[in-house]
């Protein structure tokens, strides 16, 4: 059983450096997208600096207001630009791996990959026991391993590679590039 | 703000490490159950905020407020646990 443990850890390890691999050759070595991730982090420390400042002056002119209001938008543009090449290259990924873990879950189809040392609860129950025959619902199926895996590389991959998101621009909110597990947990690639 | 931007990148790696080595621990051991889950939580959460307060000497507040300090890298941290403490609870206790 542990022998199928790690080989889903490996398989994780290899997809995720696989999608990294990927998104490099489309998206982050390009010099549009290199361009565009500068210019965002320099603004989006400009702006947070401005930010700073502003709540330092008791009150900031009608000015200062309108010109943090201006930063803010052309920042949120150049987001939503930055977040539109990911997304395209995001999408065959998606495609791609899916079909690569739909041939995965056959090969592991009915398979016990791992023991769980805990009871999962009826809402997870659905992936952690996927496909497995009998009742004991400590039985691990592929799928919830390979999850856990991904949830647990996917990002670390990222950030020792440094295509992680900067922390300046993911205090902007509500976008892919939000920093720490708050967004990737979910992904699969 | 690149001052505490650096002590989220330390701390994100401390949580890392430490939800490392307490998957290897709650496996071999082994703790079973949801409480084992909540004990992974509360001890990570009390390492990450003794590290960030008491080794980092940093204002929390400065920071974003505790909330930040604690979810920064929450949910790595703890797949990584849970990956670590089954594989660790599967080769050894099954």
């Amino acid at each position: 059983m542990i022998g199928y443990s790690l080989i889903i850890l490996v398989i994780a390890f290899l997809t995720a450096c696989l999608s990294e691999l990927t998104l490099y050759f489309l998206v982050y070595r390009t010099e549009h997208y290199k361009k565009l991730k500068l210019t965002l982090e320099r603004q989006a420390k400009k702006l947070e600096k401005k930010k700073e400042s502003a709540a330092w002056t008791a009150k900031p002119g009608v000015n200062q207001k309108k010109k943090l209001e201006k930063t803010e938008e052309k920042l949120q543009v150049d987001n939503r630009e930055i977040n539109m090449i990911k997304t395209k290259s995001m999408v065959i990924l998606g495609f791609t791996f899916t079909a690569l873990l739909g041939m995965f879950n056959q090969i592991f189809d009915a398979v016990v990959v791992a023991r769980l040392p805990f009871e999962p609860i009826p809402f997870i129950q659905g992936l952690t026991h996927r496909n497995l025959m009998g009742s004991d619902m400590q039985d691990c199926s592929f799928i919830f391993l390979y999850i856990l895996s991904t949830m647990a590389i996917r990002e670390n991959l990222q950030k020792l590679t440094g295509f992680g998101p900067s922390r300046a621009v993911g205090r902007l909110g509500g976008s892919m590039w939000q920093p720490s597990g708050s967004n990737s947990a979910g992904k699969l690639w | 703000m690149e001052e505490s931007d650096a002590v989220f990148e330390k701390l994100y790696w401390i949580r890392q490490g430490v939800s490392l080595v307490l998957g290897v621990v709650w496996g071999a051991v082994p703790l079973t159950g949801i409480f084992a889950i909540l004990g992974y939580l509360a001890l990570i959460s009390a390492v990450v905020y003794i590290c960030s307060v008491k080794i980092e000497n940093v204002d929390i507040e400065d920071m974003g407020g505790i909330q930040e300090v604690l979810k920064d890298g929450l949910m790595t941290g703890f797949g990584m646990f849970m990956i670590t403490w089954i594989i660790m609870f599967t080769s050894l206790h099954s």
